[in-house]
C-alpha cells in the first residue's frame, strides 16, 4: 500500500499539468444567463468606475423596468476571458471593447449589430469606422485618445534650448534630442513608450512615413516596405548613432514612463491618458505639443467602444442602454472625471481645461489628421511586430531584415484566415 | 511511524465502539452508503475538475480548434506537426536545460543547509524561517524584486559584481543570459521548501546512530556521507521526484521575469520558452487549443517516463529502514 501511494503521488502531480488546459476549455460550456431585464455591463479601469456608477443610476431613473449591473473587470486577460464566456453563451450584455480586438470579435460573431438611433456625426469619424464593418455599426464610441510629444521643461531650460513647438519635424526632433543628451546621465528622447510603444511611437512614425501598416482589405501589411523601414531606421539611429535615446537593453530593463517622470529623458511620445500621471509627478515642468511631422503629417486615434453581446437575452434593454451610452449626457458625466476624452463632440472642453498649464487642446487638434488604429481580424499580428522590434533594438537583427521578417510573418498570418 | 499510528487507530475504534454491530448485514450496507456519501463530493470535484478535463484535453489534442469555430478532428496531425516544429523542439531543449541546471543545485544546497540547520546552533528557527520565506512569498512579488535587482544599470547584482571588478551582464535583456538569471531565481525560491522536507527527514534519524559512530571514531564528514545521506535518501528521493516534475512544468517564474512587452516571439521569448510556456502561448494567446493540448500530452508522457525511471532506479540508492 505504501509503495502504491509512492507511485500514485507523482502521477497525480503530473496530471495536474494537463488539467489547466482542459478545464479552461471545459468552462466554455458553463452557461450563465442573466435574468430578464437585468443588464450585465462589463466596464474597465478603476478610476472611471464612479462615472459608470453615475451613468447606470441616471439610466435606471428614466428606465425603471431595467436594472443595470455594472461590473468592474481588471484582468489583463480581459479579452481572452470575455471571448470564452460569450462563446459559452454567458457573459455581459453590454461591454467595453477596444480597437485591436473589435475585428476579431465581429468576425467570430460575438457582437450584435447595433439597432440604435444615434447621430454618428457626433463622434470622430475614425472612431465610428473603427467600430463598424461594411457600413454596419457594432460599437458606440465611448472615448478617444491621440498621441502627443511630451517634454520636460526643466531639462530644456538647463540645456538652454527653446521648447518644442507644433511646427517641429523629425529633423528638429533629432537635432534637439542630441542637444539635450548628457552622456551617461540624461537622454534627449526615448525610442520607446509604455506597453511596447506601438500605438504611441511606432505606428505614428510609420504612418507619417507614408505606410498604411494594415492594408484596406486587412489581408496584408507594409511594415517591411521602404517607408516603414525608414521610420524605424530613424528611431534606431537616434538610439545607436546619435545615442540620444537609451539603447534597447536599457529600454527593456526600465519602464519608459518612469524614465520620463524621473527626469532621465527630456522628450517622449505618449498618449493623452498619461497627461494626468505626468502632471501629477512633474507638475508645471511637463509640456506637450503636437507630434513632429515626417514626410507626412499624421497621428493614431484610438478609442474604447461600447458593444452588445450577440447572444444577449435582453436585446431591447441592451440596445436601449447602448443608445444611452452614446448620449451627450453620458459623455458629460465621463468628462467630469478628467481621465478620458469623451467621444461625443462638444463635451471635450471640460477635459481640455482640467490640468491648468498643460495644453491638452493639442490632443483634440490632433484628431483632424489622425488615422484609426490599424486593426485586423486577429490582434495577434501585433505581437509579431513587437517581437521583431525587440530583436532590432537588441541588435539581433538589422532594421530592414527585421521589418521584412515581420511583414512576411504577418502577411502569412493574415492570409491564412486566422 | 505508520505501524504505530495504525495500531493506535485500531485500538481507538475498539475502545470507542466496543460493541459496534459491525457484523449486522444492514449495518454494513448503510456504512457503505454513508461512506460513498462522504467521499462523493470529493470524487465529484475530482471528476469535474480533473478527470473530465484530462480526457477532454486528450480529445482536443486530436483536433484543430480555435476556441470559437467548429472543432475539427484531425487525428494525430498535431503530434506529427509537433515533432517537426523547431519552436517546440527548442522549448523541450530549454526545459531540460532548466531542469538540469536547477534541480541538482537546489537539492545539494537544500541538503547542506538542512544539515547545518539541524545542528544545535543559536537562532536556528530564525534561519529556518528565512530560508523558507521564498516558499510562502508570491511569485509575482519575488519576480518584481529580482527584476529590480537584475537591472543591468541600477541593480544590486551588477553593483556587487562591479565591486570585485566584474562587468555584469545584461541579465534580463541578453538572450544568452536571461535563462540563467531565471534559474538563479528558481533555485533561490525552491531551496527553502526542499530544506524543510529534508529537515523533517533528518529529525527522523535516531541520534543513537551518531553516538555509536562517534564512538567508532567517525568525524562529521564521515558521518555525513556514511550515515546522514543514506538515512536521508527517502526524503532526498521525494524531493528529487517532486523537484524534477515541477521544474519540467515551470511557467510562472518565466512568465513574469521576461521583460514585459518584449513580444511573444522575440529573441528573449525564444530563449526562455519552456514547454508549459509554449502550451500557454499556443492555447491562450494564439488560440490553438488542439496544438496546445497535444503539447501538454507530450509533456505528460515525458514526465511520466522520467518519473517511472526514477522509481525504478530508487532501489539502487534509496534506503528504507
Amino acid at each position: 500500500m505504501k509503495k502504491c501511494l509512492r507511485m500514485i503521488t507523482p502521477v497525480v502531480i503530473v496530471m495536474g499539468g494537463l488539467v489547466t488546459i482542459g478545464s479552461q476549455a471545459a468552462s466554455v460550456s458553463a452557461n450563465t444567463s442573466a435574468p430578464k431585464q437585468t443588464i450585465r455591463w462589463w466596464v474597465m479601469v478603476q478610476s472611471q468606475k464612479p462615472a459608470f456608477d453615475q451613468i447606470a443610476k441616471d439610466f435606471m431613473k428614466t428606465h425603471p423596468n431595467i436594472i443595470v449591473d455594472d461590473e468592474l473587470q481588471g484582468s489583463p486577460n480581459y479579452y481572452t476571458q470575455l471571448q470564452t464566456v460569450i462563446e459559452g453563451g454567458g457573459g455581459p450584455d453590454v461591454f467595453w471593447m477596444n480597437g485591436p480586438n473589435v475585428d476579431s470579435y465581429i468576425s467570430k460573431g460575438l457582437l450584435m449589430p447595433l439597432n440604435v438611433s444615434l447621430n454618428w456625426k457626433n463622434y470622430p469619424d475614425s472612431l465610428v469606422r473603427l467600430y463598424s464593418l461594411n457600413g454596419v455599426h457594432y460599437g458606440v464610441p465611448k472615448d478617444f485618445d491621440t498621441i502627443g510629444l511630451f517634454y520636460n521643461k526643466a531639462l530644456f531650460r538647463t540645456a538652454h534650448v527653446p521648447y518644442p513647438t507644433n511646427s517641429w519635424t523629425w529633423n528638429t526632433l533629432r537635432t534637439y534630442a542630441k542637444k539635450l543628451t548628457v552622456p551617461g546621465k540624461q537622454w534627449g528622447f526615448q525610442a520607446m513608450s509604455e506597453y511596447s510603444g506601438t500605438q504611441q511611437l511606432f505606428y505614428p512614425f510609420m504612418i507619417q512615413s507614408g505606410a498604411d501598416i494594415i492594408s484596406h482589405d486587412k489581408k496584408s501589411t507594409d511594415v517591411g516596405s521602404e517607408k516603414a523601414v525608414k521610420a524605424v531606421q530613424f528611431l534606431y539611429n537616434m538610439m545607436y548613432v546619435d545615442k540620444s535615446s537609451p539603447d534597447g537593453n536599457y529600454l527593456n530593463d526600465n519602464d519608459p514612463d518612469q524614465l520620463f517622470q524621473s527626469g532621465k529623458v527630456a522628450m517622449m511620445y505618449e498618449g493623452d491618458w498619461e497627461s494626468k500621471p505626468f502632471y501629477d509627478s512633474l507638475g508645471s515642468k511637463v509640456g506637450v505639443v503636437e507630434l513632429p511631422k515626417g514626410p507626412q503629417i499624421g497621428n493614431i486615434i484610438h478609442g474604447v467602444g461600447w458593444v452588445v453581446n450577440a447572444h444577449t437575452q435582453n436585446k431591447d434593454a441592451a440596445m436601449e442602454f447602448a443608445q444611452y451610452l452614446g448620449s451627450k449626457q453620458a459623455a458629460l458625466i465621463q468628462a467630469e472625471t478628467g481621465t478620458v476624452i469623451p467621444a461625443y463632440k462638444g463635451t471635450q472642453n471640460k477635459w481640455a481645461n482640467s490640468l491648468p498649464g498643460l495644453d491638452l487642446q493639442v490632443f483634440l487638434d490632433e484628431t483632424k489628421f489622425a488615422t484609426p488604429y490599424p486593426t485586423a481580424t486577429n490582434p495577434q499580428w501585433e505581437d509579431i511586430i513587437v517581437s521583431e522590434l525587440t530583436n532590432i533594438w537588441l541588435k539581433k537583427e538589422t532594421v530592414s531584415s527585421g521589418m521584412k521578417n515581420a511583414q512576411q510573418k504577418i502577411d502569412r498570418f493574415l492570409q491564412s484566415g486566422n | 511511524m505508520d505501524k504505530v499510528s495504525m495500531i493506535s487507530t485500531t485500538n481507538r475504534t475498539e475502545l470507542e465502539f466496543p460493541n459496534a454491530p459491525r457484523e449486522k448485514k444492514g449495518g454494513l450496507r448503510s456504512d457503505i452508503v454513508w461512506g460513498y456519501f462522504f467521499i462523493g463530493p470529493v470524487c465529484l470535484g475530482l471528476l469535474v475538475f480533473y478527470i473530465a478535463p484530462i480526457f477532454y484535453s486528450m480529445y482536443l489534442s486530436l483536433t484543430s480548434w480555435d476556441g470559437s469555430s467548429v472543432i475539427r478532428f484531425i487525428g494525430l496531425q498535431n503530434f506529427t506537426n509537433l515533432i517537426q516544429d523547431p519552436q517546440f523542439l527548442q522549448s523541450l531543449r530549454i526545459t531540460f536545460i532548466y531542469s538540469i541546471g536547477t534541480v541538482p543545485i537546489s537539492i545539494v544546497l537544500a541538503i547542506v543547509i538542512a544539515v547545518l540547520l539541524n545542528t544545535k546552533m543559536r537562532a536556528r528557527i530564525v534561519y529556518r524561517t528565512i530560508y523558507f520565506l521564498p516558499s510562502v512569498t508570491m511569485t509575482v512579488a519575488i519576480a518584481v524584486v529580482w527584476r529590480w535587482m537584475f537591472n543591468a544599470d541600477s541593480g544590486v547584482v551588477n553593483y556587487l559584481l562591479s565591486i570585485i571588478h566584474i562587468h555584469g551582464p545584461q541579465w534580463l535583456t541578453d538572450p544568452n543570459v536571461i535563462l540563467f538569471a531565471i534559474m538563479i531565481v528558481s533555485i533561490w525560491g525552491s531551496v527553502g521548501y526542499n530544506m524543510v522536507i529534508l529537515l523533517a527527514g533528518l529529525q527522523g534519524i535516531p541520534t543513537t546512530y551518531y553516538e555509536a559512530s562517534a564512538i567508532d571514531g567517525a568525524g562529521f564528514v564521515r558521518q555525513f556521507f556514511s550515515l546522514t545521506l543514506p538515512l536521508l535518501s527517502p526524503a532526498i528521493f521525494f524531493v528529487l521526484v517532486t523537484s524534477v516534475i515541477s521544474s519540467l512544468q515551470v511557467f510562472d517564474t518565466i512568465y513574469i521575469m521576461i521583460p514585459s512587452n518584449s513580444g511573444g516571439e522575440s529573441v528573449l521569448a525564444d530563449a526562455t520558452r519552456t514547454v508549459v510556456y509554449s502550451i500557454y502561448q499556443n492555447g491562450f494567446q494564439w488560440f490553438k487549443f488542439g496544438y496546445a493540448s497535444a503539447q501538454a500530452w507530450i509533456l505528460f508522457i515525458i514526465i511520466l517516463a522520467i518519473t517511472l525511471v526514477q522509481l525504478r532506479l530508487q532501489k539502487k540508492w534509496v534506503h528504507y529502514e
